[in-house]
């Protein structure tokens, strides 16, 4: 039988409504693999906006440097962006008694390495853009923590929000 | 085992009309389509059904033609472009399909990435986003190339990860 070179690794189903979902001790928990692969369905519980920043970063400390595109039915733009500690993406919300969450996906690359700034390919969803993004995060320590939180003080990820992280053995 | 072969098929000299696989176990967490994909005309839009439905989708879709970048919202089910017999035959497009939680009660959402190689030496990206507004499990996937066929060589495959 072949080697399985995508595992998961880590999981997280919300079973409540939460401020931050973290994904810790990535030395361990992902020892002996080269890249991660997160993968999110995710909605804010906020009703002001139809979108919500979902922030994420690694190790609560770094920055990252990016490049974006946005697109919707009929129109496009591109942005960059240097010294940014989160990664922003903007999710659907409740708002209009939404239930559709945002599909996500962030593979991050050469994550363990210590000779190297890390690299992450994203692409997601709102209610009004489709994203695709590259992010370089200017540290070489190991990522050993994935953190994402809403950025409203008074919202939160909603119960059923799901969280998979994978590992791509080299 | 974390990515399970659901079903494949490979196309052989006879074409075939349609591409679909059902009875889809309810067992991982997310679906991945993996195609080469070639069609008896050129141009092609390839439409996504699930569980025999081409209804009650939405999508973004962003396509790169060489020379400018354009998006769309329509088909709605609009997952990318195949090449066919304009061009030689061993030039093939190819497709991944993501789709999250196909299992649960949610909606689902649906991430394409398509080439689409046209010219001998250009191939033309694409990127589609997604929502099925349906709770129900899906059990079954089709991929459609309009009224066209599919060709012998083409190759179609389904993964559910867990």
């Amino acid at each position: 039988m072949p080697t399985p070179t995508y595992d998961l690794l880590a999981s997280t189903v919300l079973g409540s409504n939460t401020a931050t979902v973290n994904f810790t001790n990535l030395g361990t928990v992902a020892a002996g693999y080269r890249d991660l692969v997160l993968v999110c369905m995710a909605r804010s519980s906020g009703t002001s906006s139809g979108n919500e920043a979902l922030l994420l970063d690694f190790n609560s400390t770094g920055a990252f440097d990016a490049t974006s595109s946005a697109w919707d039915t009929s129109s496009t733009s591109s942005q960059t962006s240097s010294g940014s500690s989160k990664i922003e993406n903007y999710i659907r919300t409740s708002q209009s008694s939404n239930t559709t969450p945002s599909f996500l996906i962030f593979h991050i690359f050469d994550f363990a390495q210590t000779n190297k700034h890390k690299t992450v390919l994203r692409r997601y969803d709102s209610s009004t853009y489709s994203w695709w993004g590259v992010f370089r995060w200017n540290q070489t320590s190991a990522i050993t923590s994935i953190n994402l939180d809403v950025e409203g003080t008074s919202t939160d990820i909603v119960a059923g929000s799901t969280f998979y992280l994978y590992g791509i053995v080299s | 085992m974390p990515m399970t072969l659901v079903g494949s098929v490979t196309v052989g000299a006879g074409g075939a009309s349609s591409l679909e696989f059902s009875n889809i176990p309810a067992t991982g967490t997310d679906l991945v389509v993996l195609g080469s994909i070639r069609c008896s005309s050129w141009g092609v839009n390839l439409t996504l059904e699930l569980n025999g439905s081409a209804s009650n989708f939405s999508s973004k879709g962003l396509l790169y033609n060489g020379t400018t970048i354009n998006a769309y919202g329509s088909p709605s089910n609009w997952v990318g472009v195949a090449n066919g017999t304009n061009r030689a035959t061993n030039v093939f497009s190819n497709i991944r399909i993501d789709i999250a939680n196909y299992a649960t009660t949610q909606n689902k959402g649906i991430q394409a990435s398509n080439a689409y190689a046209d010219f001998q030496t250009t191939s033309y990206p694409s990127f589609h986003n997604l929502v099925w507004s349906n709770s129900a499990t899906i059990n079954s996937i089709k991929l459609v190339p309009e009224d066209k066929t599919w060709l012998e060589g083409t190759i179609l495959s389904v993964y559910t990860i867990s």
